[in-house]
């Protein structure tokens, strides 16, 4: 993965120097608390419900086992002993002091880590594909590139007050693990007829209130001027991107105004003096950094399991191994996915304990690195086959190995009423009672893959709109609802869920799952038929009538 | 008025919208003033060619900085109008005015103009800063020159000082 140099290091000192003088004028009386806000926020820091929080960057979601094993310390030493990975594969800690804020940025530093630009109005974290450099589909490695969008968005000088925040994705495989449809940009890596590389950009996708896929701007771009071509269409949207209202000033309100050829005339209209004038970069960096991202080394086929029917005839391993494990484009490797779902622990959530462990495997069996996921959970990319039973040893005890990857309790969910100042509603309790109803793991695995995605107020953070089922708490008269809908998708097929039908009380969004699920396997055409085609093909009146007649 | 021009705080005249072309200074009667004219008016005499009476102009940060383009040989003041800190659209300006359009004159950020962002503003392109209250000399220097390295090296940092 990548290793700062010494530029690096300086730059990521000399930001946490900054911020650490900020919080003295600040207690000093000598920034107003306005200002404060907005310097606190581009390096992650909220005030929420009950205090401060503080959303750490985990670059395209990639950790060393050094980098997790700090994040641990930090979560013992200055939280409650725990974490909370998010959809966009940060992590973040909801009780930090203000006096220690500048404590942890100088603990990130020290191992190459920092909180820039995780919140307020400019360029995010730049997601990407969790699987990216271990999985087979891959096109070409996304995150050199997601590497170098990083060093370029960090504290950009024009794009630092834009109408409103401003995320990117990537993805360079086939299948798209990275959301990019449902980005402000979206970057896929592909290859044209004559074999040669290029992105399709796409943009003004989103979720929030007014959920849109986004539209292509342009179905290849060559790489060189990838970041002259960002440039362009952040100036254009830095210059007439909405101010004037909050909820129409993303960039998909933007294009969507406009219709996308004209956006696009205008940001080809700006590149073409542009590319000329904005930063860009050599091959050789390029080269450079991917030299940062190699492969991982061949294991011989002689490395394999040394008796597997000892191993498979554990039908406890078995199922895991089937729902928490993929292949590897080396055959004798797997890729372990960790889930951070489980009975005892919100969503997403982990303690230091978990985090050391985690590190301590990925060390061991994993080229020491960890990735997390869009989904919140983490990655052991590189697992030897032979070791998969240790692995899954040790994560048991820890309460990290339910098999539930992909099934209906790895649910997606925002941290809602708890811990957000603007939820209506409490979606961690949601995801317990649906978690209760459902725990038969034997159940979820005969339902197949199937997400559930929840957001506690229209901002969308659980991306309810493309689960295949979309859960939204709402307020009514002082109580909480929630609003389901089905058939969403974050992934090619992207689609936006449709809505079911009228709002949910909050004690009947367990029961209500379970008509939709019964409706889905009743209809589906067998096994093999997804949720979000089974909806496709019936739409949602089958399942309305399920749901509505019992409730009724 | 304080006013940081090339890495120097001066207390000096303050720019303000000339508006109508009437004299309507915004501060104390006794301070030196510039009046500037807007973009519109600006454009408005310079169509009528024998009217161009000033080389500084005002611009809003919904106006459209390359019709400035023709212009920018002569002119001597462009302020670059910051209604709150957190409205981004003058750092485009900057950037367009300096770069694209080489811009030699005074770019002046003025408005809701704060210490903690002119290093920003000023790897955009402006190169003066009107405040409100005299900034604390020593903290400009330590923001301005914080930072010995950047990710945008067409956003040049101050030279050491
Ligand atoms: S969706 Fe709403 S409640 Fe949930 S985290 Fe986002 S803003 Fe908060």
């Amino acid at each position: 993965m990548y290793q700062y140099n010494e530029f690096d290091k300086q730059f990521v000192q000399s930001r946490v120097d900054e911020f650490s003088e900020q919080v003295q004028r600040y207690n000093a009386g000598q920034l107003d608390e306005d200002e404060f806000k907005q310097l606190r926020l581009r390096n992650g820091l909220y005030y929420q419900r009950h205090a401060y929080m503080l959303r750490v960057a985990i670059p395209y979601g990639l950790l060393s086992s050094t980098q997790l094993r700090q994040l641990a310390s930090i979560a013992s030493d200055y939280d409650k002993g725990y974490g909370h990975f998010t959809t966009r594969q940060n992590i973040q800690y909801n009780w930090p002091k203000l006096d220690d804020v500048p404590k942890i940025l100088q603990q990130l530093a020290d191992v190459e880590m920092h909180a820039i630009q995780t919140s307020g109005n400019c360029i995010r974290n730049t997601t990407t594909d969790p699987l990216a450099g271990a999985i087979g589909d891959e096109i070409e490695d996304p995150r050199p590139w997601c590497e170098l969008i990083r060093q370029w968005s960090t504290l950009h000088p024009e794009f630092n007050w834009l109408p409103r925040k401003f995320k990117i994705a990537v993805t360079g495989a086939l299948s798209d693990r990275a959301a990019v449809q449902v980005h402000d940009i979206g970057l896929r890596l592909h290859k044209n007829a004559d074999n040669v590389l290029g992105f399709e950009v796409l943009v003004g996708g989103g979720l929030g209130r007014t959920p849109y896929i986004g539209s292509v701007i342009n179905p290849f771009l060559a790489p060189e001027h990838l970041l002259t071509y960002l440039a362009a269409i952040l100036r254009v949207y830095n210059q007439e991107g909405r101010r004037d209202n909050l909820y129409k000033a993303r960039i998909k309100i933007l294009v969507n105004a406009l219709g996308i050829d004209n956006f696009r005339e205008k940001v080809e209209q700006e590149w073409q003096l542009s590319q000329h004038e904005d930063d860009t970069f050599t091959q050789d960096y390029i080269e450079e950094l991917k030299a940062q991202f190699p492969a991982p080394p061949k294991l011989s086929n002689s490395n394999t399991i040394d008796s597997p029917d000892q191993i498979f005839s554990n039908p406890l391993f078995n199922q895991w191994y089937k729902s928490n494990t993929k292949p590897h484009k080396d055959s004798a490797r797997r890729i372990v996915l960790v889930s951070l779902k489980n009975n005892e622990q919100a969503a997403g959530d982990a303690t230091s304990e978990q985090m050391r462990a985690i590190a301590d495997l990925a060390e061991q069996y994993s080229l020491g690195e960890i990735r997390s996921t869009h989904e919140q959970n983490l990655v052991l990319a590189h697992v030897p086959t032979v070791h998969l039973f240790d692995v899954w040893n040790a994560l048991k005890p820890l309460n990290l190995a339910t098999p539930n990857i992909g099934k209906l309790t790895d649910m997606i969910v925002c941290p809602g009423l708890d811990f957000c100042s603007l939820a209506n509603a409490g979606t961690i309790a949601i995801y317990d009672q649906i978690y209760a109803r459902f725990d038969s793991i034997d159940y979820q695995h005969s339902l197949g893959d199937l997400s559930i995605k929840i957001s506690g107020c229209m901002n969308a953070c659980g991306h309810h709109h493309v689960g295949d089922i979309g859960i939204l708490g709402v307020e009514k008269s002082g109580e909480e609802w929630y609003q389901l809908t089905l058939g969403g998708h974050a992934g090619n097929e992207a689609a936006l869920g449709k809505r079911l039908g009228k709002a949910i009380p909050k004690a009947e969004v367990a029961d209500a799952i379970e008509r939709i699920l019964e409706t889905y396997v009743e209809q589906r055409n067998n096994d093999e038929e997804t949720f979000q085609q089974v909806v496709k093909r019936t739409g949602v009146q089958p399942f309305k009538e399920k749901v509505y007649a019992i409730a009724a | 008025m304080p006013l940081l021009r090339n890495g120097i705080l001066e207390q000096t005249s303050h720019a303000y919208l000339l508006e109508n072309d009437m004299a309507k200074p915004k501060t104390d009667s006794t301070a030196k003033v510039e009046a500037v004219v807007s973009l519109d008016r600006f454009l408005e005499m310079a169509a009528d060619d024998s009217a161009v009476t000033t080389q500084q102009v005002w611009l809003e940060p919904e106006h459209d900085v390359a019709l400035l383009a023709p212009y920018v040989k002569n002119l001597e003041l462009i302020c670059v109008h910051f209604p709150s800190f957190t409205d981004g659209r003058g750092y485009s300006h900057a950037r367009l005015l300096s770069k694209r359009y080489s811009y030699t004159g005074e770019l002046r950020a003025v408005g809701d103009i704060r210490v903690d962002h002119i290093l920003f503003m000023l790897r955009s392109g402006l190169n003066a800063f009107q405040f409100e209250a005299t900034p604390n000399e020593a903290l400009l220097q330590t923001l301005l020159h914080r930072y010995n390295h950047n990710y945008q090296p067409t956003y040049k940092l101050p030279q050491a000082s």
